[in-house]
């Protein structure tokens, strides 16, 4: 008996808060998100991002945010946000082809991290923008 | 389990292997009266999906057809990407005639409580939620049975074991050898 109670499926979380800064040159409203940095798939079906939540950051840039991080789901963590310099919610849309997006990322899973996010990536989508964060960020 | 049963009015212990896909089944019976057998029988789905169980069978009728009665408790373990696990109960009716070869069928329908755990980690502590979620799966047989002597007995199945109310599950089929009476 106790070995079938061993084998209950369990799912893992941890209370994480990230709070940090945008740093954004431009004008118009922030959007950012909290991503897993990595996926939970290796190999040639490995990923980077992972939606969380979104986040709401101040008009300063500055934000916080307290979630419950499934750590099975992937690794690390990242902010991922891009400016709507045009205000029409589309990243690049129609009207405006050059508004700038960023990510910060950290490998690995702390209760609570600071992270700073530089806008300097024309149109990069959160994939994107983490991928480039993560490999900036090896040695 | 089926082909354990028309040996129960002779009141003889009895061993049953089933071999077929998806299901196979160990099973084993002793009787407490001319009625009424203890049974126990370690069933799975490809070694995958393993269901222990253990419980009472009873001879409702005992006439030109035979109708048994089957209650189970037991643990459902399944391995793999879909893991689950938790207590199961099931209730079963097999109706078959008296003969040498004679058609089986039965009918019933098994619980699983399903159980999950959460497990959250702050900076404080670490909780752990323990949930249960009720299922449900429908049993059945259709068979032939074939006695080709006093103690052994020869059977063919199409067998429905669903893994879950309301999802479809593809019929299996089976063919098992039972031996009554003591070795």
């Amino acid at each position: 008996m106790i070995f079938l109670l061993g084998c209950i499926p369990q799912t893992f979380f941890q209370t994480v808060t990230v709070t940090g800064q945008i740093q954004a040159e431009g004008s118009g409203p922030l959007l950012a998100e909290v991503h897993h940095a990595r996926g939970a798939e290796t190999g040639t079906l490995a990923y980077t991002g992972g939606y969380l939540e979104t986040l709401s950051p101040e008009e300063d840039g500055s934000f916080s945010l307290t979630l419950t991080v499934p750590t099975d789901e992937g690794s690390g963590l990242a902010v991922y946000a891009w400016q709507d310099s045009d205000g029409d919610g589309l990243l690049c849309g129609l009207e405006e082809d050059n508004e700038l997006a960023g990510a910060a990322t950290t490998e690995t899973l702390d209760f609570e991290m600071s992270l700073e996010v530089w806008l300097t990536e024309p149109c990069a989508g959160a994939e994107v923008a983490i991928a480039m964060a993560l490999e900036s960020a090896q040695p | 389990m089926i082909a354990l049963l028309a040996s129960l009015a002779h009141a003889q212990p009895t061993a049953a292997l089933d071999a077929g896909f998806p299901w196979s089944q160990l099973s084993a019976t002793l009787p407490l009266t001319e009625r009424l057998s203890l049974a126990a029988q370690y069933r799975t789905a490809l070694l995958v999906r393993h269901l222990p169980a253990a419980g009472l069978d009873a001879l409702l009728i005992d006439q030109k057809w035979l109708l048994i009665g089957h209650l189970r408790a037991g643990w459902l373990l399944q391995t793999g990407t879909l893991d689950s696990s938790g207590p199961t109960a099931a209730a079963r009716l097999t109706l078959e005639r008296s003969g040498r070869v004679f058609p089986t069928a039965s009918a019933g329908v098994r619980g699983i409580g399903l159980l999950s755990q959460t497990v959250t980690v702050t900076a404080d502590d670490t909780t752990t939620l323990t949930d249960l979620t009720p299922a449900l799966s429908i049993l059945g047989t259709l068979g032939v049975g074939w006695q080709t002597t006093e103690q052994v007995r020869l059977d063919v199945r199409l067998t429905i074991d669903q893994v879950e109310i309301p999802g479809f599950s593809i019929p299996g089929i089976g063919a098992g050898i039972t031996y009554r009476g003591l070795p």
